[in-house]
């Protein structure tokens, strides 16, 4: 069964629209969301989670389409934001209460287990955290209730580097259970290429591209090469270009890269920025 | 709406103790006020609380809370429901405490009017009523934000009320029965306003988009 199915998903604001889209992440599998600041990814978990109302399109969220039953599908999802939103004056013992009364699979033993695990104190006020204690807290709440479906926004922004580690390690463990699938936003491309199966790219509400990211890393590589030698290059076989005074990029397809130019892998992160920069 | 009872609970027991030395305070003055029943000391008090709710939303709101908990398993009329039933139980309790002061104050003062007591009671819980449910609906529409004027209009109210509260009291009292038939009459204007309140509330917040 797939996680989740989203098709033809259209919400207009004022300013910006989230166009047409279309994506399905399977079960068992991790989806990153990779866009820049208000690309939709936001407004995409947002919708998925009905707290937005959509002006179009499907929405399967565990098989369930029926917005009227979401409350009970919620049960089953894990949710982490980027800022983390618990009230401020409460500890973790107490959101833990309030959580239990919340989920009807909460586990508190395995909450404390986290909690020991994270290192974060039981008795000191939420607003007194540090960021990265937030921001662990808010994952240990998202995986003590035996959730199916993890949908983060930015868990890792702005963190620092050995928290943004440790935050991929405790994901990478949820996901190990086949039944665990995770849809997480980030625009740290970086965390999304060590954790993700499936790599979306969203760029002013438009999807740009979604598929598994081993097949893109795989697929596409990197030529650098003089002008002159660009212009030796099929005109068909270049899916993007980044041109210097000095040098230019070619992103291509591997099978397309003519014999004499020596081709690099690609990184997610290059692929995003070469798709996203010629778009402008 | 256990957990978010609970929630509130933790949150007013941190931010609304200025509310219980209140009461205390109110409640002193009134045991040495010369009035036998001073209708401001036992209906201000009820009337704050009342507004506990408006407060613990802003609390709500600044921590972005109210965010989240549209993302966990409650309904938009959870959300709302568990702070409408918060609001009345803090006025209950505050209620019944001023009730017990002013019951045992009358009775040493050896005037105890069983059915006035019973319909000043009604009369606060009918006017204390008004003081949360005149704000929510406004809040849950517009947020704390915006939804401050309509706080600053309901405090107007409030005081408006407290003063009239004494004159339109002893008006009733002088018409012969008036107390024995009137508060029945405040139960179902004190309920309404209740639920009007709540419906008006759930409809905003299901068509609010956070």
């Amino acid at each position: 069964m797939n996680a989740l199915e989203i098709k033809n998903l259209t919400k207009h604001y004022k300013s910006f629209t989230l166009n047409n889209l279309s994506l399905t992440l399977p079960g068992g599998c991790i989806m990153g969301l990779v866009g820049e600041n208000g690309a939709g990814k936001s407004t995409t978990l947002k919708l998925i989670l009905d707290i937005i109302k959509r002006d179009s399109g499907t929405i399967t969220v565990l098989g369930c389409s029926d917005q009227a039953d979401m409350t009970l599908v919620k049960q089953d999802i894990g949710v982490v934001f980027d800022e983390p939103a618990f009230p401020l004056c409460l500890n973790a013992r107490q959101i833990g209460a309030v959580l239990k009364h919340t989920y009807t699979n909460w586990d508190d033993e395995h909450y404390l287990h986290l909690l020991t695990r994270f290192s974060l104190p039981l008795d000191k006020e939420f607003k007194d955290f540090s960021r990265g204690m937030k921001m662990k807290l808010s994952i240990a709440a998202a995986l003590s209730h035996k959730a199916k479906l993890l949908l983060l926004d930015e868990p890792t922004g702005g963190l620092d580097p050995v928290v943004r580690d440790e935050i991929v390690d405790i994901l990478f463990d949820f996901a190990r259970d086949e039944e665990h699938s995770i849809l997480i936003s980030s625009h740290i491309v970086s965390d999304l290429e060590k954790l993700c199966d499936y790599i979306a790219f969203l760029h002013k509400g438009e999807l740009l591209l979604c598929d598994e990211k081993d097949k893109l890393l795989s697929q596409y590589a990197l030529v650098r090469c003089s002008k002159e030698q660009f212009n030796q290059l099929p005109e068909s076989a270049v899916r993007h270009k980044k041109q210097t005074p000095y040098y230019v990029d070619a992103m291509m397809l591997r099978q397309d890269i003519p014999s004499g130019f020596e081709a690099f892998p690609v990184t997610i992160e290059d692929l995003f920025l070469f798709m996203v920069k010629e778009g402008e | 709406m256990k957990a978010l009872l609970l929630k509130d609970w933790y949150m007013a027991i941190k931010y609304c103790r200025v509310y219980l030395l209140l009461a205390v305070l109110f409640m002193t003055i009134s045991v040495f006020s010369e009035s036998s029943m001073d209708m401001f000391y036992i209906i201000y008090p009820c009337l704050l609380c009342g507004m506990i709710p408006v407060n613990l939303l802003s609390y709500d709101e600044r921590s972005g809370w109210i965010k989240y908990s549209a993302a966990l398993p409650y309904t938009k009329v959870q959300i709302v429901t568990s702070k409408y039933i918060f609001g009345i139980l803090c006025q209950l309790v505050m209620l019944i405490a001023t009730g017990i002061v002013q019951a045992v104050k009358t009775a040493v003062a050896g005037v105890f009017d069983p059915i006035e007591f019973l319909f000043i009671m009604f009369t606060v819980l009918m006017v204390s009523a008004l003081s949360g449910s005149m704000a929510l609906p406004f809040v849950f529409r517009y947020g704390t934000e915006k939804g401050r004027m309509a706080y600053l209009i309901t405090v107007g109210v409030i005081c408006a009320v407290s003063m009239a509260g004494n004159s339109i009291i002893a008006k009733i009292m002088l018409i012969p029965s008036g107390t024995a038939l009137m508060s029945p009459v405040f139960i179902i204007i004190g309920v309404l306003i209740y639920f009007v309140s709540w419906k008006l509330s759930c409809t905003f917040f299901k068509n609010r988009e956070l």
